[in-house]
């Protein structure tokens, strides 16, 4: 889904670059699927194709964001090399979260954790918009939880099996599935992630 | 130090590198540490002989695999350097408080850091079309920063109660768009909620019809028409506000 977005961005872009007369109707219709990400970013090329700052507010704008840039890198580079994280709601406990408090800052069901949990959903399909509230909730890093998240689906912590063959996970759900099966999450919290994660098309 | 073996592997995507770009990465691969960095640290936006941005993520991503964070730091040292101008406009055209661009660099700058140094296969579109990527990111920074502040204006959806003769009589004939109202447009849009901006940048721009943008947005086309008649009274209102 996301490499067929970047593939008709990048030649919607070409398309703008040559000068073309852009024809969006018959863009949107031609890639229906990325209908959405086309209007957005014909918007967004209509929006951003006013004249040149004047040099001086320019470089004012450069320095203040090469500012920014080095303080990001900073932040970036000082954080600690921390072990592997191995649960989420280990991780939310040592900052003081209960799982329902890690559910409701993430505004998302409890139930919805406890699949994230234990990875039983499509990692790719998970909005990176909540992966990074995820890190800010807990004190770690996109990649930490990305890593995480895409990990292996594991068994219940609390499973008790009396099998003799190996038990195994079911397979994983998309996001969309999870979010829309979660019988604890509002419609008005369904629709949001739902939408993040057709927007973010990851 | 400079990676010693890189290949550049064909990617699974409808385009392909850049053969630029591959001359590039070839190229500075047969430097010695020295001149490759010379060529690397290259921060001339305007210099064609600098390597491409596709070609300096690649190196990114590919020190990420040897280990090596410290060079591939001073690759994106380079790369922001030579991309920042780029940026900034962006940035500043479509935000219109400008309090919040600091902010929203912080956000875009992580994310771009964090895609450059990830060696997921789901971030390499970044070696073969850097603006494409970038414009893709500032936009979703951009479309949670207009979410966000849609919810804290609470900004209702538009409903269909408006009276009739009410709401036809404020939405202009969309053909008599002239020059000037679209710079007007343009500089105003960032400034309205997110749905106004589209419905508005699809009538007076682009030209849609009212069933057209209905049909794309799902809804009626008297809510199109309510939304019509409240983002032009947003634009009367900016438009007077910036005389």
């Amino acid at each position: 889904m996301q490499n067929e977005v970047e593939n008709n961005l990048a030649k919607l872009s070409a398309a703008y670059d040559a000068g073309e007369t852009i024809d969006l109707d018959k863009w949107s219709k031609e890639f229906p699927e990325s209908a959405t990400e086309i209007i957005a970013y014909a918007q967004y090329r209509f929006e951003t194709s006013g004249p040149d700052l004047v040099e001086e507010q320019a470089t004012k704008w450069d320095r203040m964001f090469l500012s920014r840039a080095a303080a990001v890198q900073s932040r970036m580079q000082s954080a600690p090399e921390t072990a592997p994280l191995d649960s989420l709601i280990s991780a939310a406990k040592r900052v003081g979260l209960t799982p329902a408090s890690l559910a409701e800052k993430l505004k998302i069901g409890i139930l919805m954790l406890q699949r994230l949990e234990r990875r039983l959903i499509e990692p790719t399909g998970i909005p990176g918009e909540l992966k990074s509230a995820i890190a800010d909730v807990i004190d770690s890093t996109p990649a930490a939880i990305e890593r995480f998240l895409s990990a292996q689906p594991r068994l219940a912590a609390n499973a008790n099996y009396r099998s003799q063959t190996a038990p195994a996970v079911k397979a994983q759900q998309s996001f969309e599935e999870a979010i829309t099966a979660s019988e604890d999450m509002s419609p008005e919290q369904k629709a949001y992630w739902i939408e993040a994660s057709r927007k973010s098309g990851e | 130090m400079k990676p010693q073996l890189a290949t550049l592997r064909q990617l699974n995507r409808d385009y392909s590198r850049e053969p630029k770009t591959v001359d590039h990465v070839t190229r500075l691969l047969q430097l010695e540490d020295r001149e490759f960095w010379r060529y690397v640290s290259n921060t001339d936006y305007r210099d064609e002989n600098a390597p491409s941005l596709e070609a300096m993520v690649y190196f990114v991503r590919h020190f990420v695999c040897l280990t090596d964070n410290a060079s591939a730091w001073r690759v994106i040292e380079a790369i922001v350097q030579r991309s920042t101008r780029s940026i900034t406009k962006k940035l500043y055209s479509t935000v219109p408080n400008k309090d919040n661009v600091e902010d929203l660099s912080d956000e875009l700058i992580t994310r771009l850091y964090s895609e450059w140094l990830s060696v997921d296969a789901k971030h390499e579109f970044w070696e073969i079309r850097f603006w494409v990527c970038m414009d893709k990111a500032i936009l979703d920074v951009l479309r949670r920063y207009r979410r966000v502040r849609d919810a804290e204006n609470g900004m209702p959806a538009p409903t269909e109660d408006f009276s009739e003769s009410d709401q036809w009589a404020a939405i202009p004939d969309k053909s008599a768009t002239m020059p000037f109202e679209r710079a007007a447009i343009r500089s105003a849009l960032a400034n309205l909620p997110e749905k106004e901006a589209q419905v508005i940048f699809l009538y007076r721009i682009e030209k849609w019809s009212e069933e057209k943008i209905a049909e794309l947005m799902n809804v009626t086309t008297r809510t199109i028409r309510n939304y019509l008649r409240r983002a032009e009274d947003h634009l009367r209102a900016l438009l007077i506000g910036e005389d």
